[in-house]
């Protein structure tokens, strides 16, 4: 071999050498993400709700992440939650909301993320509502939502027929069995624009229980809704604004005098904080979904404020 | 109105200065293998003027009556000097001699760059390809543009290249010509061109000439080898995980030859065990062991004819086609799945010169891509007989007619034609077999578009004066899908100020229009991504492009210097909506968002071509930002490729004639993922907490770099000539992240190629 170019192999070896010193020295992955949590701020979350029930606000912490020590995720928290909370009709003062530690309308107990604030004034249809809550730390938070009107239901027409038996349930021991089907109109209104909530509740030993549930295999809907949250249809007024939507469903008849149904005329924010629930339940079991952020309409802050009319309907 | 002036304005100056003494016109070709010699450049010795050579080889110079002699010249070739005797109207066809045995490594030569009149132009010559350490050592052209400054990649290996902060769907890829929709094999880990049949790549980042169309940020335009007319030649390659041959040959010498190509994975051949691992390795099988893969294969081939029949007509045929399959599922149960798709793409084309100087190509082409996925109960893996259950596809067709003509008329090089595309697009089919199963939920589907789109273009390059040339020209398009006309006006402006001889300032400006847009995971690098079409609903993207920037040559030494600073605004980027994805079965026109992007920063660029030593080092900053109103409540957020650092690093060092070493260095930022920084309460549902994230893309993974190294060999017998690559991608086994998961226990780094050394044995005949 010449030693022109020995000498040049010589060169290029010491270099490549030289070049894979340097940079496996820096090889290691020391910092996973270049942001930790001590950069982010917690944030408070308003959530809540007006209605002809009662009126209801939730104010929590966010648990901002730990991405270093994760068994540790909670360890930073807000301590002081407290807050004045007002609640404001079209512009004018409407009432003050009283904290309160027992159970949120929804059976949950309070614990030591939350504060709940609640009043028993009934609202009124048509009319805006805005809520503040004062933080000393967190300053100001507000939202707004407007009410609608409350649902019209009127029965229209109710068949009995036989179909077939839900197995699971072991009060039913025939194979076909005779069941109801009832047919609902809402009358919807023409000049706005409306958002509906349906659950049903039934109960088959009201001799044993006041308690009335949601039994989705007794109470078959035969509408298609694209939306449920929890099996509750979820819709709007978009396809029949200002006619009459037919809903349509059976229910067996032995269980026929204990059911009834709850239809909730939303306002425009409690139905798109459904919608985005719905939608993050989907995404979260999609790992090529694009990332979704969960509705919220309260500005210094984070979450929901909402309302609806609720009416019952025993046909 | 404004159009005509516009026309007029560009056309006025070739009546007012035609006063040419003589064209001389013809080929420049390889004198052993009669090749096309793309870009060679033919210049006029007294006046130093010159013209570049357009894709087939073709030339033609206007010189005056001092004219003495035209030069020839190409990077690797000795010049050619041809003596002007009498001043007259000459065809001429060169042929350039290989000035050695070495083969010159050339990134975009400087000779090239400097005279261009293009801004953020770069040429890659097929050796460039070769000498290149690349995964798993397999030359590979769209892997290889990413270390070119203003070029970078999407994920590990995977999910296409970003230009100028771009979206990868925002490059147009044409092979001879037609389009390719999706160039990748094996999960993104190699493209679908065989570099063996490539004859050069051209990548426009800036200005983008007006006979390109249909795409907002590059175009990579690869001409493929027509085939040796003067000997029977060949090369194979045996290799990890893939083997190829070339074979090409003149059917009739010198006027007829032929080129054959054909590549196969060589994965589906190992042992099971091995098999997984390479699955597992490339992420064709998930990473937690759940996934299995039961078989996978790719193949591409690439066939070529041409015609000689005289010095003023030439006939190719061309076809090309590639697919890969992969079947797999759960380990214990018979639920599998198998994905498929390939590309198709056969075309004509007939070159002809009218003259003296003037030159007409017409091409006619099919292309065609298709993904399908097949999800369902099988019985004892046999995929064909037994499958019961749910597939997906989506396809993509192309019919198009185009001519291009080169006209030089005095001071002027004028191109200009026109095209007439029809597209047939289905891109979101469902049909389900389950019918008759309770497994039924999901309803079939098809929703097919064909759409149609004619556009014609002109391009006049002249010289203002003796130091500034100006590059202009316009496209006009009309569309027409879903009953709805899209036309369109893209105005193209480029200028090049030469204040001296090896330094060239350039200002350019492009306004690009586009009509496809594509759905995409952007991370996942899967085939999944779905090619739409503008409709009623969805309108075509529109972008704007302005590029400053300079070349300078250092003359005799090979180097050359580049710097260019850009800044884009594009509008109609499409996206998913939050929470949506190809996985969900909504129309397509539902689950997408329509939005705005941005993108700015600044280029450099170092190229050494001549000598036992050449590379190239890049370094790229760049912001790119996308808005949405429907996405992040309306503000802007940082686009999901933004990597605001890219540095690169290129070596190649030819010892003699038998070895040669290469090596790059590869660094980039690390792109915007969206991470949960916290949880929030879901107040309706107690048990639940909701991830909460201050802004899309808030997080910035670890910063992504790598060594790759080569050595190759090559050694000339009398008829054959042997030789071995070996090499070691990712050398220091940097960690870099492929994806974040985001789980229950926290945050877990997905990793996906550590150090990887390969072997590859070469055959060339």
């Amino acid at each position: 071999m010449k030693k022109s170019i020995r000498t040049s192999i010589g060169r290029v070896i010491f270099f490549w050498v030289v070049l894979f010193i340097t940079f496996s020295s820096c090889s290691k992955v020391d910092q996973f993400l270049e942001h930790y949590p001590k950069e982010i701020e917690p944030i408070l979350n308003l959530s809540g709700f007006v209605s002809n029930d009662s009126i209801f606000i939730c104010l929590s912490e966010s648990i901002v992440r730990d991405f270093v020590n994760t068994d540790n995720a909670a360890d930073i928290r807000v301590t002081d939650y407290s807050a004045v909370v007002t609640l404001f009709e079209n512009g004018k003062f409407f009432c003050t909301l009283d904290s309160t530690s027992v159970y949120n309308p929804y059976g949950h107990y309070k614990n030591d993320r939350m504060n709940y604030y609640v009043s028993h004034k009934a609202i009124n249809e048509n009319k805006t509502y805005r809520v503040e809550a004062v933080h000393d730390k967190y300053g100001v938070l507000s939202a707004e939502t407007k009410i609608n009107e409350a649902p019209v239901l009127k029965l229209q027409d109710s068949t009995g027929y036989e179909c077939e038996a839900i197995p699971s349930y072991y009060a039913i021991k025939d194979t076909v069995v005779r069941a109801i089907r009832y047919k609902i109109n809402l009358e919807d209104r023409v000049e706005t624009q409306d958002f509906y909530r349906i659950t049903r509740q039934t109960n088959a030993h009201p001799h044993l229980s006041d308690k009335y549930r949601d039994y989705e295999n007794w109470f078959m809907f035969e509408n298609i809704y694209d939306n449920l949250y929890y099996g509750t249809p979820i819709f709007n007024d978009f396809t029949f604004n200002g006619r009459v939507h037919d809903i349509n469903y059976s229910i067996f008849e032995v269980l026929n005098p204990y059911h009834y149904l709850e239809v909730y005329s939303l306002s425009e924010d409690f139905y798109n904080y459904y919608l985005s629930l719905i939608k993050y339940a989907e995404a979260e079991s999609d790992p090529f979904s694009k990332p979704m952020a969960v509705y919220s309409n309260v500005s210094n802050g984070f979450g929901f404020f909402g309302g609806y009319i609720r009416k019952e309907f025993k046909p | 109105m404004r159009l005509i002036c516009y026309l007029t304005l560009l056309l006025l100056p070739i009546c007012l200065t035609a006063q040419n003494s003589c064209k001389i016109s013809g080929h420049v070709r390889d004198a052993s293998s009669f090749e096309a010699l793309i870009g060679a450049y033919v210049i006029d010795t007294i006046n130093n003027k010159g013209v570049t050579t357009n894709e087939f080889g073709y030339f033609s110079i206007n010189l005056p009556e001092n004219a003495k002699s035209l030069k020839v010249t190409y990077v690797g070739y000795k010049p050619f000097i041809f003596e002007i005797k009498e001043i007259t109207d000459t065809v001429i066809d060169v042929k350039l001699e290989i000035e050695n045995n070495l083969d010159e490594i050339i990134i975009s030569s400087g000779y090239d760059r400097v005279n261009s009149t293009y801004a953020g132009v770069e040429t890659l010559s097929a050796k460039t390809l070769e000498g290149m350490p690349v995964v798993l050592g397999e030359p590979d052209i769209t892997k290889t543009i990413t270390l070119l400054p203003g070029v970078t990649f999407g994920t590990e290996s995977t999910a296409g290249y970003i230009v100028r902060g771009g979206s990868p769907d925002q490059n147009l890829i044409l092979i001879d010509g037609a389009p390719i929709y999706n160039p990748y094999h094996m999960h993104g880990f190699f493209s679908v061109f065989n570099s063996d049949a490539i004859n050069s790549a051209r990548i426009y980042k800036g200005s983008i000439p007006s006979k390109y169309g249909g795409r907002l940020s590059s175009v990579l335009d690869i001409q493929m080898k027509e085939g040796n007319a003067q000997k029977l030649s060949g090369k194979i390659k045996i290799g990890l995980e893939s083997s190829k041959i070339l074979i090409e040959g003149p059917i009739v010498k010198e006027r007829t030859s032929f080129l054959l190509t054909a590549r196969r994975s060589m994965i589906d051949t190992y042992p099971g065990f091995l098999q997984n691992n390479i699955a597992l390795l490339t992420g064709m099988a998930e990473a937690s062991g759940r996934m299995n893969l039961d078989n996978y294969w790719f193949y591409d081939m690439n066939g070529k004819i041409n015609h000689r029949f005289s010095s003023r007509d030439k006939l190719f045929i061309n076809f090309y086609m590639s697919e890969d399959n992969y079947s797999g599922g759960f380990e214990r149960d018979l639920l599998r799945e198998t994905l498929s798709w390939g590309n198709g793409v056969s075309s004509v084309r007939w070159n002809h010169v009218f003259g003296n100087n003037l030159f007409g190509n017409l091409t006619i082409y099919h292309s065609k891509y298709k993904y399908r996925s097949q999800k369902g109960l099988y019985t004892n893996l046999d995929y064909d007989n037994l499958f019961k259950g749910l597939t997906y596809s989506s396809d993509i067709s192309d019919y198009s007619l185009k001519l291009d003509f080169n006209y030089s008329l005095g001071n002027h090089k004028l191109k200009f034609g026109g095209q007439y595309l029809i597209q047939e697009l289905n891109p979101d089919v469902i049909s389900n077999s389950l019918n008759d199963t309770p497994q039924n939920t999901i309803p079939e589907k098809e929703i097919k578009y064909i759409t149609h789109q004619g556009s014609i273009y002109i391009e006049d390059e002249f010289n203002i004066s003796t130091k500034t040339t100006l590059n202009a020209g316009a496209r006009l398009s009309i569309y027409n899908a879903d009953k709805t006309y899209y036309p369109s006006f893209e105005p193209r402006a480029s200028v090049n100020y030469k204040p001296q001889e090896n330094l060239a300032i350039k200002l350019s400006y492009a306004h690009m229009v586009q009509h496809l847009h594509l759905l995409s995971d952007n991370w996942s690098g899967l085939p999944s991504d779905i090619w739409v079409p503008s409709t009623r609903e969805v309108r075509p993207e529109r972008g704007n492009q302005v590029s400053l920037g300079f070349d300078y040559d250092f003359i005799g030494t090979g180097i050359n210097f580049s710097a260019d600073a850009f800044a884009k605004n594009m509008t109609g980027v499409v996206d998913y909506e939050e929470g949506m994805s190809h996985a969900q079965n909504t129309n397509w026109e539902n689950s997408l968002v329509v939005g705005k992007g941005k993108a700015y920063g600044y280029e450099v660029g170092l190229r050494k071509n001549q000598g036992s030593f050449s590379g190239l080092i890049s370094y790229t900053w760049a912001k790119s930002l996308r808005q949405f109103d429907e996405l992040n409540r309306g503000n802007e957020f940082p686009y999901v490729y933004d990597r605001n650092h890219n540095f690169n690093i290129a070596l190649m060092y030819r010892f003699n004639e038998k070895y040669s070493m290469g090596a790059n260095w590869v660094f980039a930022s690390g792109h915007p993922v969206t991470i949960a920084e916290q949880y929030v309460t879901n107040y309706l549902q107690y048990n639940e907490d909701i991830k909460y994230f201050s802004s899309l893309n808030n997080f910035r993974l670890p910063n992504y770099h790598r060594l790759d190294w080569s050595l190759n060999y090559m050694k000339s017998h009398k008829k054959v000539d042997f030789g071995w690559t070996l090499g070691v991608y990712n050398m220091y086994n940097r960690q870099n992240t492929y994806y974040i998961n985001d789980g229950v226990e926290g945050l877990a780094n997905i990793t996906l190629l550590g150090i990887l050394p390969y072997f590859n044995l070469k055959m060339r005949f």
